[in-house]
């Protein structure tokens, strides 16, 4: 009698442990998810989502096939095409990506355009914003003594909080190792990892007064500079892009509809 | 003077250099051989020491063929020094820019592009924030997408940097293409 009661106590507890784990699996996004969903809306509040449907699913299929290899699979990564002119990227923690048409229409590959999506990727994975915004928020809460919280008032702080930050920029260290970890995930995919040279070369190219660039031009690394980076690697090693006239037609078409 | 007014009073002094007519050259950051092709094992046209002056005129890869005085050839884009720091002057070839400057605070994500105002006024979308998440990942399809873009996945050596001051990023493990 007393090994049948253990095995129904072992086997209770076993039923309690996995409940839990559906519990917490069911809680919600994690912390880092939440800040990037904040951060996301801020943007998707100044530009929305494109609505070709065809554009939207290549971007979002291109951008998955590529975080499904990095070492953060099982983020909730999604990635956007957002209707604004100007020439911009946007990478939020818990894995947003967001580009705009602006950026898109300077590409000639996809090879670029993974170029790109790779480079925020990369801060994604490295968690760069994040680290930030959490160091920020954990400052303002100590100042106004206020505990996390789920409000909306306190999501909307955070929207805020997240756009400051962006538009104010980071150390440029985290931008040369989100183009150290592009690099590298073009190779590992099979693109041309020196589709993020002709990335910048398009970048170089924008003209200064065009208000399309300006506060590219305020708060983005120069190209120059994260070229001298590039310098510092030894890049001989890489394999040349898998096949690139094969992905050529779907990427034409997808610039065509823009 | 905060760093927005630092970089455009960079950007106007570099547009007086061009007004001036100066001409600007990328410079070689060792002695280097120029190749007959973009490749390591072509035949050396000629060799330039360190600090050369070349003018770009074309790229492939992470090759550029580049004219140095008398010589031209192919070279490495990374034995190749573009910002000014240093002496260097910028080419405005197939790698031009007017931006010179080597501010350390940069946006590393998006607010480039869409206006700081823009941005500053905007009402958070938390409903198009949903309606993205509710996108469905469907494997399937990746793995379709792949093989009609002709992407195979490698295995690579991680990168490290020989003198910077940028973490090394390790590569995921060696991965199967389960797909």
């Amino acid at each position: 009698m007393n090994g049948n009661f253990t095995r129904w106590r072992q086997l209770a507890t076993v039923l309690a442990l996995m409940s839990a784990v559906q519990v917490s699996s069911a809680a919600g996004p994690t912390d880092e998810e939440q800040v990037g969903e904040a951060a996301a809306a801020k943007i998707l509040g100044a530009a929305r989502i494109t609505e070709n449907t065809s554009l939207q699913t290549y971007v979002n299929t291109l951008g998955a096939s590529l975080a499904n290899l990095t070492e953060r699979p099982g983020l909730s990564w999604r990635f956007a095409v957002v209707e604004s002119v100007n020439v911009n990227a946007f990478a939020a923690p818990g894995g947003i990506v967001l580009i705009t048409r602006g950026l898109f229409k300077l590409l000639d590959s996809e090879d670029e355009l993974a170029a790109v999506i790779c480079h925020e990727i990369g801060h994604v994975v490295g968690k760069h914003h994040y680290k930030v915004i959490l160091k920020q928020r954990l400052t303002e809460d100590a100042t106004k003594q206020l505990a996390s919280t789920q409000s909306d008032k306190t999501l909307n702080d955070l929207s805020n909080l997240s756009s400051v930050i962006y538009a104010r920029g980071l150390d440029k260290g985290a931008e040369f190792d989100a183009d150290l970890f592009a690099i590298q995930l073009l190779a590992k995919s099979g693109y041309d990892a020196s589709a993020l040279i002709g990335v910048f070369e398009k970048l170089a190219k924008l003209q200064i007064g065009d208000s399309r660039s300006a506060l590219l031009f305020s708060t983005h690394p120069l190209p120059f500079d994260r070229l001298d980076q590039l310098s510092r690697l030894s890049l001989e090693s890489l394999p040349p892009a898998t096949s690139p006239e094969k992905r050529k037609a779907r990427f034409q078409a997808a610039k065509a509809s823009l | 003077m905060n760093f927005a007014c630092l970089r455009l009073l960079r950007w106007s002094i570099f547009l007086l250099f061009l007004t001036c007519g100066s001409s600007f050259s990328q410079v070689t950051t060792k002695k280097v051989d120029l190749k007959e092709s973009a490749s390591a094992e072509a035949k050396t046209t000629s060799t330039l020491p360190e600090n050369s002056k070349v003018t770009i005129l074309q790229r492939t890869g992470f090759w550029v063929r580049a004219t140095a005085e008398k010589s031209t050839g192919w070279l490495k884009v990374t034995d190749l020094r573009f910002s000014s720091e240093g002496g260097g002057r910028i080419n405005l070839s197939s790698l031009d820019s007017g931006r010179t400057g080597t501010n350390n605070i940069v946006s590393t994500s998006a607010a480039r592009g869409l206006s700081a105002k823009e941005l500053s006024e905007a009402t958070p979308d938390f409903a198009a924030v949903r309606l993205l998440i509710s996108l469905s990942r469907n494997e399937e399809l990746l793995k379709k997408f792949r093989a009609e873009g002709g992407l195979e996945i490698r295995q690579i050596t991680a990168i490290t940097p020989s003198a910077s001051n940028t973490k090394s990023i390790t590569p995921t493990k060696a991965d199967k293409d389960e797909w």
